[in-house]
């Protein structure tokens, strides 16, 4: 290809929640792409719409309601984008929630007490504990709400695929840190006092210096990655579908452009 | 024209005068700067390309104003085309290295 580039990836560290990872030999225009469509264009799954049937808690239906939407769901297959106008089992899965306090302690309704319809199809932190049950594990479940003696919570919920764009909710980073140019060589950045700002992990100048020396005619060239997963995927899986919804945006748009041109061209013939 | 019924057009193009193809404004629905910034890169490396830009009408309406300017005659969806087969090239080398790399080291 005359014109693309054939950028190299280096997988630096590999974690259940984190991966790193750079990029070199490509633009800041299609990097930053990258990072956009990790955040807003991967499609998870998150609960969308919800019918509470009790709610006697401290807490008001909407604040519970916006609590239980933003508890992210892990789902070990797709669910498809069908056309129906409700909500059917081949686009999304229902949940429900049914708890009461009869003891004196306070309960917490976390987001262990969803349960699924399909097994498949679980919120977050359930999984892990399950995994090591000898393991002392912090409780990592999603507080919702804490009830106390004699009230109860009860209500149904549908969990469907999303992307981040529409709502935070479908955001399956916790955070992606993205750099370049770690000495400041281009001066992108203009510090009143360089030497105040600690030196960045991929720095490769001296300790005793305080920033790179001005290169008028550089690029930026090579990108850090780090894409903290929150949970619902992978932080590979992450990487590897935005990588496919941006080539499937591109040939979505290269398909119209063909169909644009031939109406254009049927219309003046 | 695309677009009948309920189908919603993703993509137009706008003319400006009849006869000079060389000039067009591309209307691109339900897009940002994730795909016009990239495109906009790969499109600016083409040399026939005079001038490529892009702009956001509205920051409440998610659709961007993409135009082209050729030199020489050259239809302005010919680097389009280009444009979009590059990138995603490139796509799909990243992904391939990436996932050449997760399988050998990890």
């Amino acid at each position: 290809m005359p014109y693309a580039n054939q950028p190299t990836v280096k997988i630096t560290e590999l974690t259940d929640e984190n991966v790193k990872f750079v990029i070199e030999n490509t633009d800041l225009a299609v990097a930053n792409s990258l990072r956009r469509v990790f955040m807003s264009e991967v499609p998870t799954i998150a609960i969308d719409w919800i019918q509470i049937d009790a709610n006697s808690s401290v807490l008001h239906d909407e604040f519970i309601a916006h609590r239980v939407g933003l508890c992210k769901g892990c789902c070990c297959n797709k669910l498809c984008d069908c056309t129906c106008d409700d909500f059917c089992p081949e686009c999304s899965v229902e949940l429900t929630l049914d708890v009461r306090c009869t003891e004196d302690q306070t309960r917490h309704v976390t987001s262990r007490d969803l349960f699924s319809t399909n097994p498949r199809v679980i919120p977050v932190t359930s999984r892990n504990r399950d995994n090591d049950p000898n393991d002392y594990v912090e409780q990592d479940d999603i507080l919702l709400v804490k009830l106390r003696k004699g009230q109860e919570l009860r209500l149904r919920a549908y969990a469907k695929k999303g992307f981040g764009k529409e709502h935070a909710k479908w955001n399956p980073t916790a955070g992606v840190s993205f750099e370049y140019d770690p000495d400041n060589a281009l001066r992108h950045t203009v510090y009143p006092r360089p030497e105040e700002w600690p030196k960045s992990e991929y720095s490769e100048i001296e300790e005793d210096e305080v920033q790179a020396p001005y290169d008028p005619n550089g690029k930026p060239e090579r990108f850090y990655y780090n894409v903290e997963s929150c949970g619902s995927l992978r932080p590979e899986t992450i990487v590897m579908s935005a990588l496919a919804v941006l080539k499937k945006k591109l040939s979505d748009l290269q398909t119209q452009l063909s169909h644009e041109i031939q109406s254009d061209v049927l219309t003046i013939n | 024209m695309a677009g009948e019924g309920e189908k919603k057009a993703v993509l137009e193009m706008i003319q400006a005068d009849g006869g000079d193809e060389g000039c067009v404004t591309f209307v691109l629905h339900d897009e940002d700067h994730t795909l016009g910034n990239s495109v906009r890169y790969m499109i600016m490396k083409n040399v026939d390309v005079e001038f490529c830009g892009y702009t956001i009408t509205h920051p409440s309406e998610s659709k961007i104003n993409f135009r082209i300017q050729t030199r020489g005659g050259i239809p302005a969806t010919e680097p389009l085309r280009k444009g979009l087969n590059d990138l995603n090239d490139v796509c799909q080398h990243v992904l391939n290295t990436f996932q050449v790399n997760l399988c050998v080291h990890f």
